[in-house]
């Protein structure tokens, strides 16, 4: 097991290489010289073409893509993320103070899918095709079907404009900082429309797997042998039927963190995803490449952590059989 | 079922932690107590007596702190609470009032300045503040002059300024009479001096900080990048915590030589979408914005809390032209993108006329017998003709966050094509914009917005540098000489006849096309009093920030 | 061998028509898919065929009629430019649906050949277009188109090709893994002893087996698409104006006095591309449905 957790770790290591190999080549072949991006263009309408020849050399903007990106990997790897070109600070600066705050929306979100997308998928499969499996059938096609950004809006505005029972935007109360429930009211619509939006996907997951499990030989069999109906959906049911959802607990993390994108420019939530989207704006190749870095490897980390609580959870999963 | 509260456990622990971000403090590295306390809101209900006023300026802003730096209005708010002047301006932005000189002495012919400078002021670090900080600052900006990327000061206008450039030379034109007197001599004589120091490009600085800063290393020190206890001034407000295009909290500098400011703490928040900040007014959440756009000045005068101001606004919105390229260097066809636009359209239909049009440069005044270019479509069809356009496209760039830019510019577009002129709006990001605006890359023609500070005709010769280099390219020598003109005049008569004879040039010439200037909607809450008044020019509004109160 | 080889090709071949028979006929038995075919199509019908036969149009401005509430000659009302917001609507929905379509047919064409070749070829092309499957897959779509089309520039073009080069892993995926248990069936090795080449066993029998799943995955594709189109001109990475897109008239609703006092500038094209993304879900769900032989579906 341990061996083949190894080799996961090691394979994702690789495909993050992958990733950020690709999104580096992208960006350097943006059109346009390199250098007008790393240099002030004041500065430049003074600089002799030597100069600014020179300066292309310095910063090694001449050399063939693969070795460019040699260097940016060796420099992350000694903790150097480089520079935005825009505010002139680092990048682990500009990143920095955004991770929390998207990691504490995600969370919400993840708690608020589960919290609604579980029982719901639940109820559905148990109550199939009865009037409210048809209802939360499609209640959830049509969260999955409205674009985030029209629910976003339409939430920040009856509830946080209107009805004004809400904050709306920022992160917490000035003055308020240690007020866990001020935070918490801070978070409650951009975690709530992200994760109900990540609830309905679950739901129906749930509502399939369920589905499945309840009309299986053992669960007749439990009721054959006379199980009373609830016992059987909590023994035997419901512990089966959640497992594969975990698996696609971990599938959900990134759409999560694309939902989080535009969550948080429509909340103006301080995260990692507004950050990505002025990064694109502002065309700054650092920025990118740095929320590519960290992103990717949070996406790739929670698939490990998803088949590994898969693994620990289904005992008929033994990853080091071979197959 | 284990795995599954696992997973949520680990969820709400990350959740609580993340929650706690104030509360677990690490060691103060100066960015991550900004993150901290930075990023403020408020409470649903709307706050009630809180003791910090929320402002927002929605217009871009940059973050450096030193004058040399870029900056915009936004920044001139900030350094009118943190640094000093030597003289500032009341809300008719005319008026002069002491600030770091007290009291001052001008020449008949006015190219000799004396200052007395204030006593028992004190930098926000403790240090006192002499006019070795005034000399500093004024012989830094003469040798330095040409690495201001942003608003110009006034150092290179006093005497031997040109000599000391790049060099480490003392500034002839200014001399240090005692430790509280400097007298400054002009290379040539100009009314307008007072009021030009009152623009915040000419803060003063701490030498005992800055001394041995260079043109080279100033964007890297830590005064520049607006940390707590390096950027330091003489104003009210001590810069406390700075998030970069977030926000910015500042204290109040008890020690602040004009009195203690009353109120406590003034957060400074960077929007970069607008409605938010709209939305913030309206929960309570914002007490003070500039710049609100005007579409959503009726929904907030309706509301109760707030006070709504709509102000005319100097600054234009105007077209740019690349004059020395063909087609576009035949005036002809500027004038024909004059008649071929509903200026009064855009201004009765789309702004319900909270907008003017206005056919000069910021400041001008719009004189009788200027060609007023009504709108005619067929005198812009023969124009065109007559200078034998031939359906070049005109590729038009402007800056994606300029407000009302997605509504207005296919307006314009629709307007000028009805014309026959085939254009190519080119929206852009402000970072590229403001690069091709430098290297003149990549537009035949740009949207300027701005000049908003123009409250003299003077002001707006920034718009015509000398070099040709820059803006439209558009060098008349006669224009340099009747802007020099008025200057070197106090009687106001004389400066008129000047400022006509200009406006009729640039009126004819067209180097720029000026569309309409849009009014300026400041939302302040009823709550903000005391000293608070909208400036006439709203950059300048927090040089009296110290007498403000709220409730 | 020949014998048992030739029937049992036609054995295959008659229960694939008979199925294909089948899953028609469960398809027509959704209720919700069939719903979702006819809103299609009639969106479909209306964003193509009715600029041809009306006069329409998204970018004719005209100041009289800025920000004026539905009513004569304006039937959905006039945005805050004067432009007509039914015909924006309509142009609108054709941006939508060539996204949509435009993006998923180019990365099926994609997704398929690179699963033929990893498929065929084996061996080191198989490893390296897993690999960039499995790496795609990884993280979230949305974040690397954004970098792309920090790259290449917002755009219609721009983002079709950029949802069609990111696009394709799932069809890859597909087309592979039929290919592999093809290749594994014994029918195959009896056509192969027969001396059918590869080509032709790959169209006869290839194509029709993951032409279902196929489908499957392609309606969902134009869901996805049409949904990012939306998102990326919303956040003002995707379509120019003056190309009017959906997204970006809901764009204008970022505005309070807009979200408010317009609401017929935004909530046209909100409810267009929710009804669009619906009816394509049912459609993909029927089809899903209907291919899937262990389906509970009562019919």
């Amino acid at each position: 097991m341990g061996a083949y957790f190894l080799r996961r770790i090691l394979i994702a290591f690789v495909v993050l290489f992958g990733i950020t190999l690709i999104a580096y080549t992208v960006l350097s072949l943006a059109p346009g010289d390199p250098v007008l991006a790393r240099l002030d263009p004041e500065q430049l309408s003074r600089m002799t073409s030597a100069q600014v020849d020179q300066r292309r050399h310095e910063l090694g903007l001449d050399q063939p893509i693969p070795i460019r990106y040699y260097h940016w990997l060796a420099d992350v790897v000694q903790g150097n993320l480089g520079f935005s070109i825009v505010s002139g600070r680092p990048i682990a600066e500009e990143m920095g103070p955004r991770l929390l705050p998207s990691l504490s929306l995600l969370s919400f979100a993840v708690i608020v899918a589960l919290v609604v997308g579980l029982p719901l998928g639940i109820l559905s499969a148990v109550h199939q095709y009865g009037r409210s499996d048809y209802l939360l059938s499609a209640i959830t096609i049509f969260l999955i079907s409205t674009p985030t950004f029209v629910l976003g809006l339409v939430a920040l505005y009856v509830f946080g404009v209107t009805l004004r029972v809400l904050p709306v935007g920022d992160l917490y109360t000035f003055g308020k900082e240690r007020d866990i429930l001020d935070r918490l009211a801070h978070l409650a619509m951009p975690g709530a429309i992200l994760g109900l939006v990540n609830a309905a996907p679950l739901m129906r997951y749930t509502r399939a797997s369920m589905v499945e499990v309840l009309s299986s030989d053992y669960v007749t069999t439990a009721r054959a042998k006379g199980l009373a109906g609830r016992v059987v959906l909590v023994r035997h049911a419901l512990r089966n039927a959640l497992i594969p959802v975990i698996t696609v607990l971990g599938y959900l993390v990134p759409d999560l963190v694309a939902g989080a994108v535009i969550t948080e420019t429509v909340f103006n939530w301080p995260g990692l995803g507004q950050l990505s989207v002025h990064a694109a704006n502002d065309r700054d190749p650092a920025l990118l490449m740095g929320v590519i870095l960290i992103v990717g490897a949070a996406v790739l980390l929670s698939s490990i952590v998803a088949d590994f609580a898969y693994s620990v959870v289904d005992p008929r999963i033994r990853y080091d059989q071979g197959r | 079922m284990r795995m599954h509260r696992s997973i949520v456990g680990a969820a709400v622990a990350v959740l609580i932690v993340g929650a706690c971000q104030g509360a677990s403090s690490p060691a103060a590295s100066p960015s991550s107590s900004a993150a901290a306390s930075a990023s403020a809101g408020g409470s649903p209900a709307g706050s009630a007596g809180t003791a910090v006023l929320r402002v927002a300026r929605l217009a871009d802003a940059y973050n450096f702190f030193h004058p040399v730096e870029f900056q915009t209005g936004n920044q001139f708010q900030w350094y009118n609470c943190i640094f000093d002047t030597l003289v500032k301006v009341q809300d008719d932005s005319k008026t002069l009032t002491d600030d770091l000189a007290k009291t001052w002495d001008v020449s008949p012919d006015a190219s000799v300045y004396t200052f007395h400078l204030a006593s028992g002021v004190k930098w926000q670090d403790g240090q006192p503040f002499t006019a070795d900080d005034l000399i500093y600052t004024a012989t830094w900006g003469a040798q330095n002059y040409d690495a201001y990327k942003g608003f110009l000061p006034v150092w290179n206008q006093l005497k031997g300024a040109a000599g000391v450039l790049h060099t480490s030379k003392p500034l002839p034109g200014l001399k240090k009479i005692d430790d509280s007197t400097v007298e400054m001599t002009l290379e040539a004589p100009n009314s307008l001096f007072l009021v030009q120091l009152t623009d915040a490009a000419n803060v003063i600085v701490p030498q005992h900080l800055l001394k041995d800063v260079t043109a080279a290393n100033v964007e890297k020190v830590d005064f520049t990048l607006g940390k707590p206890g390096a950027t330091i001034g003489t104003g009210p407000y001590k810069l406390t915590a700075f998030t970069p295009d977030q926000s910015l909290e500042l204290t109040a500098n008890p020690d602040y030589f004009k009195g203690a400011p009353k109120i406590p703490k003034i957060i400074f928040k960077i929007f970069a979408d607008p409605s938010l900040a709209v939305a913030q007014l309206e929960s309570g959440d914002l007490d003070l914005a500039f710049r609100v756009p005007p579409s959503e000045f009726d929904r907030l005068s309706a509301l109760p809390n707030l006070n709504v101001l709509s102000a005319a606004n100097p600054g234009i919105v105007r077209i740019v032209f690349r004059t020395e390229e063909a087609p576009w260097s035949d005036k002809r066809v500027r004038q024909a993108f004059y008649y071929a636009i509903n200026r009064q359209g855009i201004v009765d239909q789309y702004y319900k006329g909270r907008a003017k049009v206005l056919i000069n440069p910021p400041g001008f005044k719009e004189y009788d017998d200027l060609d007023k270019y009504a709108f005619n479509v067929d005198k812009a069809k023969q124009l065109l003709s007559d200078a034998g356009y031939s359906g070049q496209t005109f590729k038009l760039m402007y800056d994606q966050t300029f407000p009302d830019a997605a509504q207005v510019m296919p307006l314009i577009q629709a307007d000028l094509q009805n014309a026959g002129i085939k254009v190519e709006l080119v929206p852009l990001d402000t970072a590229t914009y403001g690069k091709n605006y430098g290297s003149r890359q990549g537009w035949d023609g740009f949207i300027a917005v701005g000049g908003s500070e123009a409250l003299t005709p003077n002001k707006s010769e920034q718009y015509f540098p000398k070099d040709g280099k820059h803006e439209s390219g558009y060098t008349n020598p006669r224009i340099y000489e009747l802007w020099a003109a008025a200057r070197s005049t106090p009687d106001a008569a004389k400066q008129d006849e000047s400022y006509h004879e200009l406006a009729k040039i640039l009126n004819e010439d067209v180097p720029q096309v000026n569309l309409y200037s849009p009014n300026l909607v400041m939302v302040s809450t009823k709550r903000l009093d005391g000293g608070f008044k909208v400036h006439l020019n709203e950059r300048e509004t927090f040089m009296n920030v110290e007498t403000w109160t709220l409730q | 061998m020949t014998s048992v080889g030739d029937t049992a090709v036609q054995v295959a071949v008659a229960e694939h028509e008979s199925l294909t028979r089948q899953a028609i006929r469960r398809f027509l038995r959704h209720r919700l898919a069939i719903i979702g075919l006819l809103v299609l199509a009639f969106v479909a019908a209306v964003a193509v065929f009715l600029p041809l036969a009306v006069r329409l149009d998204p970018t004719a401005t005209d100041y009289g009629a800025i920000r004026q509430p539905p009513g004569p000659g304006h039937p959905l009302g006039a945005d805050q430019s004067g432009r007509d917001v039914w015909a924006r609507l309509v142009y609108g929905s054709r941006i939508s649906l060539l996204v949509g379509f435009g993006a998923v047919a180019l990365y099926l064409a994609i997704g398929t050949a690179l699963g033929m070749i990893a498929g065929f070829l084996g061996g080191f092309a198989d490893q390296l277009v897993m690999r960039a499957t499995d790496t795609l897959l990884s993280i979230p779509i949305l974040l690397l188109i954004i970098v792309f089309i920090a790259v290449v520039g917002p755009g219609l073009t721009s983002v079709i090709v950029v949802i069609a080069l990111l696009g394709w892993p799932p069809t890859t995926r597909l087309v592979r893994a039929q290919l592999l248990s093809l290749r594994e069936a014994e029918f195959v090795t009896a056509v192969r002893v027969v001396g059918v080449g590869n080509l032709g066993i790959v169209l006869r029998h290839l194509l029709p087996n993951i032409f279902g799943p196929l489908t499957v995955v392609a309606t969902f594709g134009v869901a996805q698409a049409i949904l990012l189109e939306a998102s990326l001109s919303f956040l003002g990475l995707g379509v120019r104006p003056p190309v009017p897109s959906l997204g970006e008239m809901i764009n204008a609703a970022r505005a309070p006095s807009t979200l408010q006092g317009l609401p017929w500038v935004w909530l046209p094209p909100g409810i267009v591309i929710a009804l669009l993304v619906l009816a394509v879900n049912f459609i993909g769900d029927g089809l899903r449905d209907a291919l899937d032989p262990r389906s509970t579906r009562r019919a």
